[in-house]
């Protein structure tokens, strides 16, 4: 794009890869994969890391590589709402969702958006392409890796939604703890992974080896 | 403290072992004075509108996210190693569009483009090259000269 006559500045999540590209302008951040503008729900700390960013249009030649040294602020400590929301590892997937309904919808309420539906599909049938592949369900067989990638996202984001549905201020760790360890969409996702991993497809067993359930999750 | 959403020990290793493409030469456009500015985003997140084509493994091509319809997209990226909850609480913190629209409005810079844009992360960057002048055209044509690139 720069060659092309546009002045760009550019987020850098991995500094050494900065290093090694050398774009004209780039500001390396201290903020996990995920949140290139360090917080959600802070517009004076996402506005504090676009100044920084904006201000790399002020340097007379490059290629320019600074730090932004400001830590993100956690999202919050609140854990409790969790032990409210009705899972079981061991259940039913279908009624698991159900159950969580209320919860998703007072989510939305609040936020005023969903991430769900990449998919094309709501959680239960998200929740039912999942089950009927691993169930060999003959119309499920037919999805495609993309198709059984999105509606695995798409059901743990109707979960960690749901989480969510009072406050945003929440601690994120346990809220992903929660999901895989406790809910019954996390042990369908892994059993959807192990499943992947176990075909004779490569394509199938690539995708089962990082499209479904991220490498810090313990089996 | 190490917590789960920040790079675990593996996925380190691997984004600093990998090696990045070599990309020839240096580019340098000389930016425009900031009241002159007009800004577009550009990430690389997998993010579309809901009703748009979803993003492959390795696709290599880019959708268009208009200012109006930025409330409601959705993330297609192939990765689980990034943490979502940020961008399910808040878009912002990916794909700062109401920041920008602030900075504008306080003149800042001169304005805020109609049009934002996303491409697939995970994707060999040179693949996308063609994609990518492709989009400076459409840029250049609505009189964008200035480009934040927010990975994710």
């Amino acid at each position: 794009m720069e060659d092309e006559g546009l002045a760009t500045a550019l987020i850098a999540l991995v500094r050494r890869q900065a290093e090694e590209v050398r774009p004209p302008r780039a500001l390396w951040v201290p903020f996990p994969l995920g949140r290139p503008f360090g917080a959600a729900g802070n517009a004076p700390f996402q506005r504090r890391v676009l100044m920084a960013l904006l201000d790399l249009f002020d340097r007379r030649a490059g290629p320019v590589l600074e730090d932004f040294t400001e830590e993100a602020p956690p999202d919050g400590e609140n854990r409790n709402v969790l032990d409210l929301l009705v899972v079981n590892r061991d259940g039913a997937l279908l009624e698991e969702v159900d159950g969580l309904r209320p919860w998703y919808e007072m989510s939305v309420a609040r936020r005023g958006r969903t991430t769900l539906g990449g998919s094309g599909m709501d959680a239960p049938g998200a929740a039912r392409l999942l089950t009927g592949w691993l169930d060999g369900d003959t119309q499920a067989q037919r999805a495609g890796i993309d198709q059984l990638r999105l509606a695995s996202e798409d059901l743990k984001a109707y979960y960690t939604e749901s989480a969510v549905a009072r406050t945003g201020a929440i601690d994120t760790e346990a809220v992903i703890a929660w999901f895989w360890a406790r809910t019954a969409a996390g042990r369908i996702i892994r059993d959807v992974r192990s499943k992947c991993l176990s075909s004779d497809k490569a394509a199938l067993r690539d995708a089962g080896a990082y499209m479904f359930v991220p490498e810090y999750v313990n089996d | 403290m190490v917590r789960m959403i920040d790079l675990n020990p593996d996925m380190a290793e691997f984004l600093t072992e990998f090696s990045s493409p070599d990309i020839p030469g240096s580019p340098w456009t000389e930016p425009a004075p900031p009241s002159r500015r007009r800004v577009s985003l550009v990430s690389s997140a997998g993010l579309r509108l809901r009703g748009d084509q979803a993003f492959s493994e390795g696709s290599a091509d880019y959708r268009s996210i208009p200012v109006e319809g930025a409330a409601d997209v959705v993330q297609d990226h192939v990765s689980t190693s990034h943490d979502r909850t940020g961008f399910q609480e808040d878009i912002n913190v990916v794909f700062p569009l109401q920041r920008l629209l602030e900075v504008a409005g306080d003149g800042t810079i001169g304005s805020v483009a109609k049009t934002h844009y996303s491409f697939m992360g995970a994707t060999d960057p040179l693949a996308m090259e063609s994609a990518a002048r492709h989009l400076a055209g459409a840029m250049k044509a609505e009189g964008v000269n200035t480009v934040i690139l927010a990975p994710v």
